[in-house]
């Protein structure tokens, strides 16, 4: 199969993304829009992207990488306040890559590039990503898309007088496994779903090496809340995302806490948050994040009226309950072929194996290439998107509650934020 | 964890000192050796490294696994998520200006060879179960029809459009040879830009990889596997040291002891035992000469060597200590 075919495949049987029709009635939240293709403004599909990095770090040294492995993609442009990164990136280009040390002089050269990866620090997202469709670039931000609900606005209001694709980098709506399990799911296989614990569990201390103490706040920007909203946004944004994913719903509220209890070492990001947010329906979304103890890893457990579901980063599994009368089981599901996975005395929980998920060759691999291929397939051809503005806003606007929720210790109501437009 | 040095260095044995240890001694960012072990990439990696406090320490070894990680990711064909194993599902792919720098090099180290590294052998691996570990010995037939089928030479390079395309399956290559010690590179290599210019990095004993000594010493000490003494060492500065040996993957059947280093021209494991010894500038070339030399012999090492300047071998058991290339 031709790598196109392949994509074109992959992304035509994906889950559908957030659409009008789900969300609560108090969230504008516009039907997908279909992509212009590059084909419309005179560009061949089969012309080389030229490409540029805004923010040159480890994550976006990374997607360089990871775009640099897409066919007809070039970068010409590296912009970073940090030189050293110009070196570390040209050594990925393999080639003296154009460099920039402000994203004002990147973008007065707008008209050299097609496209733009933003991966700098999260309060930066909002300036930089309007600025970049503003200047007429297809763009890749890295999640999640800003640290307040004002920026995420900003950034989508911008999106949409943009006519260029807008990508954000969840990039797990690319993992095949990840697709397939919210097609079990939306076809009924674990009946209703109702909770979502997600877990991103570490242990390390999230602090980078500084070569100087003068850079700590730019390196480690990750540990200070004026450029970071923390755990919940670095990593339980992918786990946000899932849960409006498969609820197909922004979350109406969320309460959030956390604090700071193995490293009190200068940092004002909690290294421990919890949060919950509650969707329409009294469904739940229980995050958790802790990098002082790793056993429980990175896992989604989806919970249904009939099964559940374990995502994580490299497979998924389904469980099924056992089928009683008196459950709350679905009676189609009392009927059907499901062997239920689940037996149990007493309370204990359940050891046993379930059923794991087997993803088609053709919708395996590496999701975060899958995303960057994503990204350039839907410049070329304007095909539908995974993650595009849409779930990007809802995401965000998730997440950005959700930061303030643990900051204030408050809850925060995501529908009043957004009628009241931040 | 905290160690001073003085209780590394208690070894009761002869040291061998390799020359490169003997250039000026430079200042290290400390004066405590830090140790840090961790799994990957199927084996035991250890790094020890001098540092001005736990904490950066700490953060050495964090970025030191990160980029272990990150090499994995790139070359293992144990998981489905790494390029490697997405050039072997798609069999022509553009790829990333590292993945196909590495194999251009591979490429010069399988001509400087003349074939005795080449990583091709793939199916082979594959027809002996050391991939997955379900050992059996193959056939004539299917080892003749495997060994035809292979060959490094069979692969496409496209400079231009940054394009590798192998041949259809089973023709598969296999990473051994060099990912281990490409990763020991890496990290070396990041920890000197990060100021950690005084380190020592080991993936299971079999490849070490050292930049500059700790302070008042000559090198790293390092065990020599498969040596003949228990405690046979070696100080390392500026060097990486590959040891080659059938001791790693291998399994007993018809009354011999079947090794995973393969001799590519037969697809039979090479070698009667023993282990080769091979220091040289990288752990890449290390690691790659170190299994084309025990597929040679040691009587065949020095034309191989002199391919590979300042590289030197050893074999265990062998007569002639540390062999180098003879001299022009």
């Amino acid at each position: 199969m031709k790598r196109r075919d392949f994509l074109q495949a992959a992304l035509a049987t994906a889950a559908v993304p957030l659409t009008a029709a789900a969300a609560p009635d108090t969230v504008p939240v516009a039907a997908t829009r279909r992509a212009p293709a590059i084909r419309s403004r005179g560009i061949e599909p089969s012309d080389t992207l030229r490409m540029a990095i805004l923010g040159a770090g480890s994550r976006g040294q990374y997607l360089v990488n990871q775009f640099l492995r897409l066919p007809g993609v070039r970068f010409d442009g590296i912009c970073d306040v940090y030189a050293p990164r110009f070196a570390e990136t040209r050594a990925i280009t393999a080639e003296a890559t154009p460099t920039f040390d402000d994203y004002r002089r990147l973008l007065d050269r707008a008209r050299d590039f097609d496209a733009l990866v933003i991966a700098t620090p999260l309060g930066l997202h909002a300036d930089h990503a309007v600025a970049a469709l503003d200047a007429g670039l297809h763009l890749f931000l890295e999640k999640s898309l800003a640290l307040n609900v004002e920026g995420c606005n900003a950034i989508r209001a911008a999106a949409l007088r943009s006519d260029k694709v807008f990508q954000i980098g969840t990039q797990y709506r690319y993992a095949g496994w990840y697709a397939e399990a919210v097609r079990r799911i939306r076809a009924g296989a674990i009946g209703r779903p109702t909770h979502i614990h997600a877990y991103w569990h570490r242990n390390y201390n999230w602090r980078r090496p500084v070569p100087d103490p003068s850079l700590e706040r730019l390196l480690n920007w990750r540990l200070y809340r004026e450029w970071s909203g923390g755990l919940l946004a670095e990593l339980g944004s992918h786990h946000i995302d899932t849960a409006n994913w498969i609820f197909e719903a922004l979350p109406e509220r969320v309460v959030g806490d956390g604090g700071i209890t193995f490293y009190r070492d200068g940092r004002e990001t909690f290294d421990h948050v919890q949060a919950i947010y509650r969707y329409p329906g009294d469904r739940m979304l229980f995050f958790s994040s802790i990098i002082g103890n790793q056993r429980t890893g990175f896992q989604i457990q989806v919970f249904g009226t009939g099964g559940s579901v374990e995502l994580t980063l490299e497979d998924a599994t389904m469980y099924y309950e056992p089928a009683r009368a008196a459950s709350a089981v679905p009676a189609e599901l009392l009927e059907s072929t499901a062997v239920p996975s689940l037996s149990t005395s007493g309370d204990m929980p359940y050891r046993g194996p379930g059923e794991r998920i087997v993803v088609e060759p053709e919708e395996d691999g590496d999701p975060g290439l899958r995303a960057c291929a994503a990204f350039t397939q839907v410049i070329r051809t304007g095909m539908r998107q995974d993650a595009g503005i849409d779930v990007a806003w809802a995401g965000g606007v998730s997440v950005a509650c959700g930061i303030e929720a643990i900051r204030s210790g408050t809850p925060v109501s995501i529908a009043d934020r957004v009628a009241s437009g931040g | 964890m905290k160690r001073l040095l003085g209780t590394l260095v208690a070894w009761s044995v002869a040291w061998t000192v390799h020359p490169a240890a003997s250039r000026a001694q430079e200042a290290c960012p400390g004066d405590s050796v830090y140790t840090s072990a961790w799994e990957a990439m199927g084996t035991r990696f250890r790094l020890q490294v001098v540092a001005p406090d736990r904490t950066t320490a700490e953060a050495w070894a964090e970025r030191a696994r990160e980029e272990v990680e990150r090499v994995d990711r790139l070359l293992s064909d144990y998981r489905s998520d790494s390029e490697w194993e997405r050039l072997h599902r798609e069999r022509s792919v553009v790829t990333d200006p590292e993945l196909f720098g590495v194999l251009r090099h591979v490429d010069a180290i399988v001509a400087a060879t003349g074939g005795l590294f080449d990583p091709s052998v793939g199916a082979l691996m594959d027809a002996w179960g050391f991939r997955s570990g379900r050992f059996a010995v193959p056939s004539d037939s299917t080892l003749a029809r495997l060994t035809a089928i292979s060959g490094w030479n069979r692969i496409r390079f496209d400079a231009e459009e940054r394009r590798l395309t192998l041949p259809s399956p089973p023709y598969r290559l296999d990473p051994g040879g060099f990912g281990k010690g490409y990763a020991a590179d890496r990290v070396i290599g990041i920890l000197v830009m990060l100021g950690a210019n005084c380190a020592l990095l080991d993936a299971g004993a079999s490849t070490y990889r050292a930049s500059a000594p700790p302070p008042g010493r000559a090198g790293w000490p390092a065990r020599l596997p498969g040596s003949s003494s228990d405690g046979d060492g070696i100080l390392l500065a500026h060097v990486a040291l590959s040891t080659s040996g059938a001791s790693g993957r291998s399994f007993v059947a018809d009354g011999r002891t079947w090794g995973h280093l393969l001799d590519p021209r037969s697809g039979r494991p090479a070698g009667t035992g023993g282990v080769v010894h091979v220091l040289a500038d990288t752990a890449f070339d290390a690691d790659a000469l170190s299994t084309a030399l025990y597929v040679a012999g040691e009587s065949s090492a020095p034309s191989i060597l002199a391919r590979f300047p300042g590289a030197r071998a050893r074999f265990v058991p062998g007569s002639s200590g540390w062999i180098a290339a003879p001299d022009p």
